[in-house]
């Protein structure tokens, strides 16, 4: 909220510099933003009268003036056309500092000296737009230094928290500025002079059943002339934001800011039935809001009504058929209190939100209304003339009741953790207005002034307690607390692993956004699958909840290689969302991608592209860091992978995740010319094996005796399968079975490849006998014949 | 004899002397030492010679056959020495080339960040807990005393996934979800990634938070302030100046935001303070009694302090960077430098 320092200065005594104001606002919970000085900001600007104008005998579009300041005549060339002889200007004379660094000198223009320069309010700083220069009011004194006409302020722009709706307000900041500071603050009075009609011959008020409305007050100024305000008042307005529209609508404008009690006038002439009534909206009504735009009202809303339809939307805006006019001659005041929820829920349901709605959400204070009113009549009268009926009608069928709060000294110095005097609570509240009586030992009974809605319990209070007494104040110590470390979690622990084993490896973390474009979404399959979408993106780029972190990686990899990074390996941990349930499931995720060749490109290291098996690699040595020990890798159909190039991970007989070549028809997709490789792990299926104490297994007291075997093989043998066969034939002498070369074509007939293993034969109870070795082997050699048609070639 | 065993001997250095490899200095020193060699073979001619002579003319040759021995060991060493070194020199490589190394990758500046609070906060005994990014209504602000129809819900503008789901704007729902599983006492962080619905220069849709709080009997406003200022004095270093000024959050009161002093200018006024010379660093507060009745803890046994760090902001703060967006485009140029 912005607010303007000589305006405050109005209610007080005593007030500190607008450094120090700031400073104490910020402290006690109203964060000051900015301090901006506004007014004059130059000098050597007197005021002067323009004598004659005469054409610059050298450009059509300049005149030559002679101004004079009432002591000298100076010659001026001028670009404006708005001036004729007699009027008041402001005149820059040489050696005039404007804002902008703008000084003004003796200078020559088309020939023709100029001895200064008659300004415009731009040029001044004091306005953003301007038509010509300024011409000042006929009665301006000459020879006046022009900046003491204009003053100077600062303007406060304010972070007002949601809880605190009573500092919406001049008034209400002048209050706060008292109790934080310590200056007096003083109440203004607003005395009306009231005709003999009574306000109840001019209009009623009736509040329905149902309505969520618990005050409605009015005035009725009669014999108005509707017409623009004054200077100042229209600057005062401006200056915070609000434009002026007539002198009538400017007072309810005057009164929202200083007071913070929201005003509305009708043109009581187009109130049908000289009548208001605060009633829920009936289903299909509407309204045309001053702004110009028709709403569809339902009857949630709540409305003010004449005696036929809706006149305005309570407490948000009114309506444009008895809206203020020049035509207006009676004005019907209203300041009422309506209810802070009915009023947001409306205001968003139209999606319109005004300098009303936004007070009366957070909280106008009941007891204000009157006073309110008071002041607009006041000031009404004053500007626009007329005669004031009597009285006012007041519609309050509840009077608010603030009920006193108990406040234990105890628990607030439990709270805070610092003895706190009673004596200093008493100040504190007495700064607040907060009455407080004793009502037993160390408590209080404590009731806040009306407009405090945000002290509703003893635990505000002890805000307030503590704001004022200053946090810097309270004393800095550690709790004392049971001496046990703490847990980090299973999946902070898998987390933290899986980043230090992948970052090792190679891989650079990446973080993306959670959320994905539609299309995005689709590309993992399969077609017309449900998503977590949300109902108000910011852009469609970012609407549905992925289900898979690999599209993104693959976004990532485009974005580094158009900026000629072309070695990309980078991994994410983060949830993936599968709609279901109350909330979706989300899964945590580990998964990378590769791309590049398969060493740092250099003079030193050969420049292989990466493949299947370097993918493969890092899953294996992650799920090796882990702890897990049996991993099955199985071929897989999916949507992303090239079908023959993609596997399965299974854990423990869970599925676990999926790695593989990208599939060709992406490239493109990709801007990519060369295969990637990616690998999406499930973290919930490996967090059941992570972390497993490991046992100590004994080291091989006995030798071991190690066979080769060359064979070639069925292409569409798997591996795997071999090996496990291999492996199964004696579990208790077969101790290794590795894999030393893999050859194809050469003299391997077409289909078939060519397999090297080495057969590591040991037992732990006893040295193996050369013929115990020779039938075991013999037995592999069998198994890989007859099962596998191996031809052995060694 | 001695004409002959001089001879023979300047003959044996002339030839020794221009013999270039080992192998050359071994035949030589064959042919003249061996035992078929020349000076061997004199000798055996001492047997013609009389005793006097005899006894000479041998010690005259062994005289010869030791300095030439020593002479052809010399000149072996030597040329070892030399092919060694010859050796070394031609095994010379340019130690100024590249070394070679698997390139390790690096942490996302956030994850560092994230981790270097938690091992604080762990140092501390806080666990960590964790709860879902896509929240109930009901956790992220009701039981958060942030009613529907509040005004303070502005204050994190929301994405829906439904009227009662959404993404939930900070990490505080997990300790709705702690405290309703567990009994006091509690000490608990929970890092987390949140959502808010705004993007500029310093707003990211995506963020990440750390929530922090602690319930016991006896958790003081004062004690809120002891581990928050080693908190962040381990972060920025002990002679940081802290300041605590009142705030407002619906879920703790007395509610607190923390400042530093502006890390880059020092207090002075910059670009980044705004020119207050303070940062604002985190938020936090005393729980309120309406949040402890939500998870049915007695506020009169119980109390209890909670805090929400804003990672990126600290992240920014540290590696000097002006635009948040950088951290959320995985430009790898970028990632590297951290």
């Amino acid at each position: 909220m912005l607010f303007s320092y000589n305006w405050l200065k109005e209610y007080f005594e005593g007030v500190c510099s607008p450094s120090e104001l700031a400073e104490r606002f910020t402290m006690t919970g109203t964060e000051i933003e900015s301090v901006t000085k506004t007014g004059a900001n130059f000098t050597g600007v007197v005021t002067a009268q323009v004598v004659t104008i005469d054409k610059h005998p050298n450009a059509d579009k300049l005149s030559f003036c002679k101004v004079n300041t009432g002591k000298e005549e100076f010659s001026i060339v001028c670009g404006a056309k708005n001036m004729k002889p007699g009027d008041k200007v402001a005149l820059a004379l040489i050696g005039a500092e404007l804002p902008g660094d703008f000084k003004i000198k003796r200078s020559k223009i088309r020939g023709v000296e100029s001895e200064g320069m008659m300004c415009s309010e731009v040029e001044l700083g004091l306005k953003d737009t301007s038509e010509g220069i300024l011409i000042l009011p006929p009665d301006t004194p000459l020879g006046v230094d022009y900046s003491s006409f204009v003053g100077s302020d600062f303007m406060f722009e304010a972070g007002v928290t949601p809880n605190r709706g009573d500092l919406l307000s001049i008034k209400g900041m002048a209050r706060e500025a008292a109790a934080i500071t310590g200056a007096v603050f003083h109440d203004k009075d607003f005395p009306v002079d009231e005709g003999e009609a009574n306000v109840a011959g001019f209009a009623s008020v009736e509040i329905a059943a149902g309505a969520h409305c618990r005050r409605y007050a009015a005035k009725v100024v009669e014999g108005v002339t509707i017409g623009p305000s004054p200077e100042d008042i229209r600057q005062r307005l401006e200056a915070h934001g609000i434009r002026s529209i007539n002198n009538v609508v400017d007072v309810t404008n005057l009164v929202l800011l200083e007071t913070g009690q929201p005003m509305h006038a009708f043109d009581l002439a187009r109130l049908k039935g000289k009548k208001i009534i605060v009633r829920q909206a009936v289903p299909g009504e509407k309204i045309e809001t001053i702004d110009g735009k028709e709403r569809a009202l339902d009857e949630a809303m709540m409305v003010i009504a004449d005696a036929e339809r809706p006149v305005a939307i309570a407490g948000v805006m009114g309506g444009k058929d008895t809206e203020v006019t020049e035509a207006t001659t009676t004005v019907l005041l209203e300041s009422a209190w309506f209810d802070p929820s009915s009023v947001r829920r409306t205001s968003k349901k139209l999606g319109l939100s005004s300098d009303s709605s936004f007070r009366f959400e957070r909280g106008v204070d009941m007891e204000g209304v009157e006073k309110a009113l008071e002041m607009a009549a006041h000031l009404i009268n004053k500007l626009a003339g007329g005669w004031v009926a009597r009285g006012a009608i007041d519609i309050y069928p509840v009077k608010q009741h603030v009920n006193p709060i108990e406040f234990r000294v105890k628990r607030a110095e439990d709270l805070i953790g610092a003895q706190v005097e009673e004596a200093g609570i008493l100040e504190i509240f007495r700064k607040l207005r907060i009455i407080a009586k004793k009502s037993g030992h160390g408590v209080f009974s404590a009731t806040p002034p009306s407009y405090r809605v945000d002290l509703k319990n003893e635990t505000d209070l002890v805000e307030e307690v503590a704001r004022i007494f200053g946090y810097n104040n309270i004393p800095t110590t550690l709790p004392v607390a049971r001496l046990i470390p703490g847990n980090p979690g299973r999946l902070s622990a898998i987390r933290k692993q899986v980043k230090t084993l992948l970052t090792a490896t190679g891989f650079m973390e990446v973080i993306n956004y959670s959320f994905v474009s539609k299309e995005t979404f689709s590309v993992t399959g399969p077609e017309g699958k449900k998503g977590v979408a949300l109902i108000n993106p910011l852009t469609e780029e970012q609407s549905v909840m992925r289900d898979s972190l690999l599209p993104s990686l693959l976004d990532n990899l485009k974005f580094n290689l158009a900026r000629k990074t072309e070695e990309v390996r980078i991994f994410e941990f983060a949830p993936v969302f599968l709609a279901g349930g109350k909330l979706p499931q989300e899964k945590w995720k580990a998964s990378g991608l590769l791309f590049g060749q398969r060493f740092e490109p250099g003079w030193s290291f050969p420049k292989d592209w990466v493949d299947f098996f370097d993918a493969k690699g890092v899953v294996e040595k992650l799920l090796e860091k882990l702890g897990v020990e049996r991993a099955e890798f199985a071929p897989v159909e999916h949507p992303l992978l090239h079908p023959g190039k993609a596997a399965a991970l299974k854990v423990g007989g869970k599925a676990a995740g999926v790695l593989g070549e990208l599939h060709p028809d992406f490239w493109d997709r990709y801007g990519l010319r060369k295969p990637a490789y990616l690998f999406e792990l499930d973290v919930d299926s490996l967090m059941d094996v992570f972390g497993k104490t490991k046992k100590y297994r004994q080291l091989p007291r006995f030798p071991e005796s190690a066979r080769d075997i060359a064979f070639v093989i069925d292409e569409g043998t798997p591996f795997g399968e071999l090996l496990r066969t291999v492996q199964k034939i004696d579990t208790k002498l077969i101790d290794k079975v590795e894999l030393f070369d893999v050859y194809y074509g050469g003299n391997i007939p077409q289909g078939r490849r060519s397999l090297a293993i080495r057969v590591t034969y040991r037992s732990m109870e006893r040295t193996l006998t050369a013929q115990e070795v020779e039938d075991i082997h013999s037995r592999v050699v069998r198994e890989l014949t007859d099962r596998f048609k191996a031809e052995i070639r060694s | 004899m001695s004409a002959r065993l001089e001879k023979l001997a300047s003959e044996a250095l002339g030839e020794l002397s221009g013999a270039s490899s080992i192998d050359a200095v071994l035949q030589l020193k064959t042919r003249y030492l061996g035992r078929k060699g020349e000076v061997t073979a004199l000798l055996k001619e001492l047997g013609s010679l009389s005793p006097e002579e005899r006894k000479k003319a041998g010690e005259a040759i062994n005289t010869v056959k030791a300095s030439l021995e020593e002479a052809f060991d010399e000149k072996a060493a030597a040329l070892e020495a030399g092919g060694r070194a010859a050796r070394l020199q031609k095994e010379r490589i340019d130690i100024t080339l590249p070394g070679r190394s698997v390139r390790p990758g690096r942490m996302h500046p956030v994850t560092q960040v994230m981790e270097e609070i938690e091992e604080i906060f762990s140092g501390l005994g806080f666990d960590v807990a964790e709860g879902p990014e896509v929240e109930l209504d009901y956790y992220n602000f009701e039981a958060l005393n942030l009613p529907k129809d509040h005004p303070a819900r502005d204050m994190q503008d929301t994405f829906y996934v439904s009227d009662e789901v959404l993404l939930r704007t900070h990490t505080s729902p997990v300790q709705i979800r702690v405290m309703e599983k567990e009994r006091p006492p509690l000490r608990v962080i929970a890092p987390g990634t949140v959502y808010r619905r705004d993007s500029d220069i310093t707003h990211t849709p995506m963020f990440h938070q750390v929530e922090g709080f602690m319930v016991d009997k006896g958790v003081t406003f004062s004690n809120l302030k002891g581990v928050l200022t080693h908190f962040l004095h381990s972060l920025f270093g002990d002679k940081t100046d802290i300041r605590f000024r009142t705030s407002f959050f619906p879920f703790t009161e007395p509610s607190a935001e923390v400042d530093i002093r502006c890390v880059i200018c020092g207090g002075s006024g910059c670009r980044v303070c705004k020119g207050s010379g303070w940062i604002e660093i985190l938020g936090a507060g005393m729980i309120r009694p309406e949040v402890f009745k939500f998870v049915k803890y007695d506020p009169e046994e119980f109390t209890g302090f909670a805090f929400g760090i804003g990672i990126e902001r600290i992240a920014m703060l540290k590696y000097g960077m002006d635009d948040i967006r950088m951290l959320f485009e995985n430009d790898l140029r970028f990632l590297r430098q951290f």
